[in-house]
């Protein structure tokens, strides 16, 4: 077992609206070791991008990490002044590609100046040096190096997807998290934009954490997986004992959604009902509203946490 | 050329025939090139598409965007000029009185008629016959009217009952058709007020409170959370089966038109590559551009992490202002490097749509007779 | 039919359901709370000034004659609780008297006011003002006699003006008016320094002045002559109603110079005449003995310099004078040469215009006499007294005004020719508005139909609408505003000249200011026509009118709303700016008042520039905030989560 390089311990993010708090993050821990990498998956609403962006520690006001820790190489990166943690750990330690990154990209400077301006800024390199990074960047994602000195409007919505990923690999960071990195892109380019994060994770042994609505995707990458619904992580686990023996009803409802390419047609299974509202979140366990095998203490007292087989955990009355 | 060359057939079960049909955009060109004299650039959209609906029947227009499949749904709607080609449709029974009308194009015995031949004034009718689901339930729905107020301005528009008592009446029924119910909670409400599947029932129920027999969705799902797809879906098959529907489903989800459509048609830069029935197009793929759609849908199968699997396909979408000579796809065509004696053929000569199975369209020099 | 006034109805009261709620929601804001309060301020001042004005004040609020009880530019009378102390402006008019006296054939009628002055400010000015009728009786005018009588708070009571009025015009019949107004030329002054002489025992030291009679009454005129004019520079007559003497003194010139030059010529001349030749001795000594005798004269004055009495003074100089005279005589008889005898006749006859000057004018004796204010009530009497009057009438139809135009006016004091800034302020405000809202109104009514059109149909229509756009809105509006302005003030004459000049200026306004709003609303209109909802409309069958009318236009609608209230202080601050350049229109504006200030040169005057001033800002405030919170009305993006 490799020592684990981010450990998430009860964590806490909140917005504080006008409306109330919105419990958007609410007690979440995980573990994720080097080279490993993590799905998170759940309905738009669940709280896996504001997960996202509390590990790089960019929640957009009102929204503050509202307690818990994130351990990171050792240290707990909640604790670090903002000016530490953006010189220390933000792009050298975590890094992020966001959702809809194509439009991250500044238009009035070509791909090699954005790439470069990063070596520039974290690394004291020169424009010549960083332009020589650059290039050696985009090859690594597919790009033919002569790029460098394309603007990003010369480029389809793969390259710029792939210069993004680019610019997150720059700083060789240990971990990278990747929000919806391919919504928006057609499924042939997001197969593409999928194999080059597999290569990068083999060759590269960076840890990804994939932010994903789609289980099919997350499959595709993560060793680990997380299911978030209503801020909570719901099952949690090996990939291949999720997908393959999944325990929570809400997981189990989400991969009967998933139209399949082979097989038998099965009529397709939905989970009824809408996401909870997380200001006044449900009592008791949060999907109870929604659940098919929803008994009286669902309603009442929360879940805990259970490991139902080794590396797997559920949180649900059902196996407790 | 012994073969079969799809043509579309106008029987009395086809509820609508696309017979090559060509949507071209004009692109704007600056005052100095028109001084220039430069050429006028077109978007060729849809460029030469036929294909048949039966009635009743659930038709997939499938593939990546751009490439024309939403451009030829519009075009079923009027909602676009054509540049070439006809849309054949056989109207219900409750716009009979303008098919009479002399300018219009009887295109069959069966009383198909050309829909571009109707003037304008005219085509009023038809709207309530060819409805459309959109694909974004938060932009299609205009976010200062209330549920009540959207479902209204159809009624309003084609002036269906005057009173306020009766347009309610209609309203509730329409919401609890898509299964909003109570009615009384939601038809007050705002868009943003629901979520988007509920949004979604208000598309649907937009489209189908005209009664329409012929419904064109967009996407209908692809905006939506998966845990709630299915639902929406099995309510439009539930309607359909109900109200006899015909649906044209727009999708780029090769894995859901499988499960849904009785027939599908994948379409490349403005063409029909592949057209047959949709669970042996998705499960066994002939066109080679089809192969690597299908390759690329990702699969909820954790063993694929350890697989990195080249796509069969190559280089990017070229732009549908230039499309490539011969078969548009062969630039990204792996299948040509592997037959290099067709490599002449596929770059100058557009491969025609033909059966290679019976009801199985494919448009490939590999799947013709030279 | 039925139907259609219910879906009006319906629809009328779903307008007023939203005009509500945008109330409702600017209500919920800070600023619009302000924009509100501060808006219901600006129209209920103009809702008065609308029900209160009148036709004749637009045409006459610049004219001397309309202001003529008005002190001339004083600050508001709150000052006065700053610690400016300040006097009080009193225009009382009567129509009834407060009193009738009938006493034989005689008929007297009585007006009075107490003023009452309680600080030192003193009053600007003082008069009396009336039209009182011609009676008749026997087929013979009867002609009021006016006597005007101030009792002051020292017990004086002065007569200040007798005023017999004369029928100006020769077809005066009964009952006509006769127009008196007082004014300081016909002011009794000398009563008033007779009694202050009198009252303040206003007199010379006997020290100083000694005791001949006549040079004491010659001192007292010189004094007497002192005050009238120290009175009449200084308190233009009139106002030394109000005043009493603060201190005087007297002085005696104590220079000798003069003196020593008289005392060198005679001896000079005393020298000459002992050695001239002549027969007769005796003559000759008496001549000499009489210039001795002068010269005793002057040098006891000399000697006496600082003790002598102005009697003392002359009369020793008299002396001297006719001993030198004197001397002349004996000078010819004993044929004393001529020269000589010529001088002597001058050296006499300047001691004799010494002396004439020292007793009528204030050279020798110099009086130094100053003022103050006398506090206290005054009481004001008009009387009007008609004579041979056996059967007087009750009530005699007469007005009559005592006007004290006192050191402040009003809430917000006057300008030049004494125009009440507070109501030019007040009567600006419906014209402020309506030149702003016509303004804003019109030219977003413009922007937003065209805007729409532009954006909706585009094509050639787009293209012209907004090459045009492009010209209006890169030609420079203020010049363009001068030269027509200027045009306009030549051009339009009659009484309507100034409304014409103002629908000028919005003219140019409008023809101007509707391409910024077409931009935006063509940008609007552009954006939502790519909504998906537009097309869903359109797949439903709607017309374009439909689309326009419920669709494009309801979101247009807000944001004109905001254009417009923003648009309104733009038309307000250029009138203002125009008026100031000098391009003036007549009508009573804020810019106006700025205006005559600038052409005043009193800019100093801060009453006078402060409240139009302020007017404005806190118009273009309130419309400022109007506009922020109905944009975030209309930008949803901008609420606050």
């Amino acid at each position: 077992m490799s020592e684990p390089l981010l450990q998430v311990r009860n964590l806490k993010t909140y917005f504080y609206t006008l409306k109330g708090v919105v419990k958007a993050v609410d007690d979440v821990s995980f573990e994720l070791n080097r080279g490993e990498s993590l799905g998170i998956a759940g309905e738009s609403g669940c709280g896996k991008s504001t997960l996202a962006f509390s590990l790089i520690r960019l929640v957009p006001p009102p929204g503050k990490i509202a307690g818990g820790s994130i351990i990171f190489q050792g240290r707990d990166i909640t604790k670090l002044s903002e000016e530490e943690f953006r010189r220390e750990v933000r792009w050298q330690g975590i890094s992020m590609v966001f959702q809809g990154a194509m439009n991250v990209l500044n238009p009035v400077y070509t791909v090699g100046d954005q790439i470069a301006e990063l070596f520039m800024v974290h690394k004291g390199y020169t424009k010549q040096e960083g332009l020589k990074e650059a290039e050696r960047l985009l090859q690594m994602v597919g790009i033919d190096p002569r790029r460098v000195k394309s603007y990003p409007f010369e480029l389809s919505g793969g390259m710029k997807q792939r210069v993004v990923i680019a610019m997150a690999l720059a700083l060789s960071p240990p971990l990278v998290i990747a929000d919806e990195p391919t919504t928006a892109l057609d499924v042939v380019v997001q197969a593409q934009i999928m194999n080059l994060l597999k290569k990068l994770k083999q060759e590269l042994k960076t840890s990804i954490i994939l932010i994903s609505h789609d289980l099919s995707l997350i499959a595709e990458l993560a060793d680990k997986v997380a299911i978030m619904y209503g801020g909570k992580i719901v099952e949690y686990g090996q990939s291949d004992l999720v997908y393959n023996n999944p325990q929570h009803p809400y997981t189990k409802g989400l991969l009967g959604s998933i139209p399949r390419l082979r097989g038998e047609i099965k009529d397709l299974t939905w989970i009824p009902g809408t996401p909870p509202d997380l200001i006044n979140p449900p009592p008791g366990c949060r999907f109870h509203p929604r659940c098919p095998y929803a008994m009286d203490k669902c309603k009442k007292e929360e879940p805990p946490i259970i490991e139902v087989e080794k590396g797997h955990y559920v949180a649900c009355w059902l196996y407790a | 050329m012994g073969e079969n060359i799809y043509k579309p057939v106008y029987s009395k079960d086809t509820k609508l025939v696309v017979s090559d049909l060509k949507v071209y955009f004009p692109i704007r060109r600056s005052f100095i090139d028109v001084l220039r004299g430069k050429p006028r650039l077109y978007v060729k959209a849809v460029d030469g598409v036929s294909f048949d609906v039966k009635e009743g029947e659930v038709f997939a227009l499938a593939g990546e965007s751009g490439c024309g499949k939403t451009t030829t749904g519009k075009s079923i709607l009027r909602l676009n000029e054509i540049t070439e080609g006809s849309i054949g449709y056989l109207p219900s029974k409750k716009i009979e009185n303008v098919v009479k009308l002399p300018m219009v194009k009887k295109l069959s015995e069966h009383g198909h008629i050309d829909l571009y031949s109707i003037p304008d004034k005219y085509f009023k009718p038809f709207r309530q016959d060819i409805q459309m689901i959109w694909q974004d339930p938060f932009g299609s729905l205009n976010p200062r009217r209330t549920i009540f107020e959207i479902l209204e301005e159809p009624l309003d528009i084609h002036g269906i009952s005057s009173t306020k008592e009766e347009r309610t009446e209609i309203i509730a029924k329409a919401l609890e058709e898509v299964k909003l119910t109570p009615p009384e909670e939601f038809m007050w409400r705002y868009p943003h007020m629901l979520s988007g599947g509920q949004r979604q029932r208000v598309v649907i129920s937009r489209a189908l409170i005209l009664k329409p027999s012929l419904v064109i969705a967009d996407e209908p799902v692809s905006m939506l959370d998966v845990s709630i797809r299915a639902e929406i879906l099995q309510l439009m098959m539930d309607l359909k089966k109900r109200l006899g529907l015909t649906y044209i489903f727009i999708t780029h989800d090769l894995a859901l038109a499988r499960y849904i459509s009785n027939r599908i048609a994948v379409m490349y830069l403005g063409k029909i590559v592949e057209m047959g029935d949709a669970r042996k197009v998705v499960e066994d793929p002939y066109h080679p551009y089809t192969k690597a759609l299908v390759e690329a849908i990702p699969e909820p199968d954790p063993q694929r992490r350890f697989i990195i699997k080249e796509l069969p396909i190559k280089g990017e979408v070229p732009s549908p202002i230039n499309v490539p000579s011969g078969c548009r796809f062969h630039p990204r065509c792996i299948a040509l490097d592997k037959h290099p004696e067709l490599a002449e053929l596929c770059k100058t000569k557009e491969p025609p749509l033909i059966e290679v199975a019976p009801g199985r369209y494919v448009a490939c020099w590999l799947y013709a007779k030279k | 039919m039925s139907m259609a006034t219910g879906k009006s109805n319906s629809r009328i009261s779903k307008i007023f359901g939203s005009i509500k709620t945008a109330f409702k929601e600017i209500w919920r804001q800070t600023p619009g709370k302000a924009a509100l309060i501060l808006l219901l301020v600006l129209v209920s001042m103009a809702v008065v000034a609308v029900v209160t004005i009148t036709p004749e004040f637009l045409v006459k609020w610049e004219s001397a004659t309309y202001w003529e009880d008005n002190p001339v530019v004083v600050p508001p009378c709150w000052v006065n609780t700053l610690g400016f102390k300040t006097s009080k402006t009193t225009q009382v008019y009567f129509t009834q008297p407060s009193s009738t006296d009938v006493n034989g054939s005689i008929v007297k009628y009585t007006y009075t006011h107490t003023y009452v002055l309680d600080v030192n400010d003193l009053p600007k000015d003082l008069y009396v003002k009336g039209e009182m009728p011609l009676l008749c009786e026997n087929g013979g005018f009867k002609i009021p006699a006016i006597m005007i009588t101030v009792e002051r708070p020292d017990g004086i009571i002065i007569h200040a003006w007798n005023v017999a009025v004369q029928p100006g015009s020769q077809n005066a019949t009964c009952g006509s008016k006769l127009t008196v107004k007082t004014s300081k030329e016909t002011f009794n002054l000398a009563e008033v320094i007779n009694y202050l002489v009198e009252k303040y025992n206003i007199t010379i030291p006997q020290e100083i002045v000694g005791t001949n009679e006549t040079y004491v009454q010659s001192a007292m005129s010189i004094l007497r002559t002192a005050i009238r004019t120290e009175l009449e520079n200084k308190y233009m007559s009139t106002l030394s109603l109000f005043v009493k003497p603060a201190n005087y003194r007297i002085t005696l010139s104590r220079d000798t110079k003069i003196l020593e030059g008289y005392k060198n010529q005679i001896t000079g001349l005393k020298n000459r005449i002992m050695n001239v030749e002549i027969d007769n001795q005796v003559f000759k000594d008496r001549i000499i003995q009489s210039l001795d005798r002068a010269l005793n004269n002057i040098s006891w004055i000399i000697n006496n310099i600082n003790t002598v009495t102005y009697s003392d003074y002359l009369t020793a100089m008299s002396y001297a004078s006719a001993e030198i005279e004197n001397a002349n005589k004996l000078g010819l008889a004993a044929g004393l040469p001529e020269d000589i005898r010529s001088e002597l006749q001058v050296l006499s006859s300047g001691i004799k215009k010494f002396i004439e000057s020292a007793t009528s004018t204030p050279s020798l004796i110099i009086p130094e006499i100053t003022f103050e204010t006398l506090q206290g009530s005054y009481r004001v009497e008009v009387a009007v007294a008609y004579y041979g009057i056996s059967n007087p009438p009750q009530s005699l139809d007469a007005n009559v005004g005592i006007i004290v135009k006192g050191g402040c006016h009003g809430i917000l004091g006057t300008a030049d020719k004494g125009i009440d800034i507070a109501t030019v302020v007040l009567y600006g405000t419906p014209i402020a508005l309506s030149i702003g809202f016509v303004t804003a109104v019109t030219s977003v009514f413009i922007g937003v139909i065209v805007g729409i059109i532009s954006g909706y149909y585009g094509g050639l229509i787009d293209e012209i609408i907004q090459r045009i756009v492009d010209v209006i809105g890169n030609i420079p509006t203020l010049p363009i505003l001068i030269i027509v302005g200027s045009v306009a003030q030549k051009t339009f004459t009659g009484e309507a000249k100034s409304l014409y000049i103002i629908l000028t200026y919005i003219g140019v306004l409008v023809i101007f200011g509707w391409g910024g709003v077409s931009i935006t609303v063509r940008a609007m209109t552009l954006s939502i026509k790519e909504e998906p909802y537009i097309e869903a409309a359109k797949a439903l069958g709607a017309s374009n009118t439909r689309i326009i009318f419920k669709h494009i236009f309801p979101q247009v609608l807000m944001y004109a709303a905001a254009v417009l209230v923003f648009n309104v202080p733009g038309a307000i601050l250029t009138e203002a700016g125009l008026s100031v350049l000098g391009l003036r229109h007549g009508w009573p504006t804020w810019g106006s008042l700025l205006a005559s200030a600038r052409a005043e040169n009193r800019f100093d005057v801060w009453w006078w520039i402060l409240p139009p001033g302020i007017m404005i800002s806190l118009t273009s405030l309130t419309f400022v905030l109007l506009g922020l919170a109905i944009e975030r009305i209309v930008e949803p993006r901008l609420r606050t989560l």
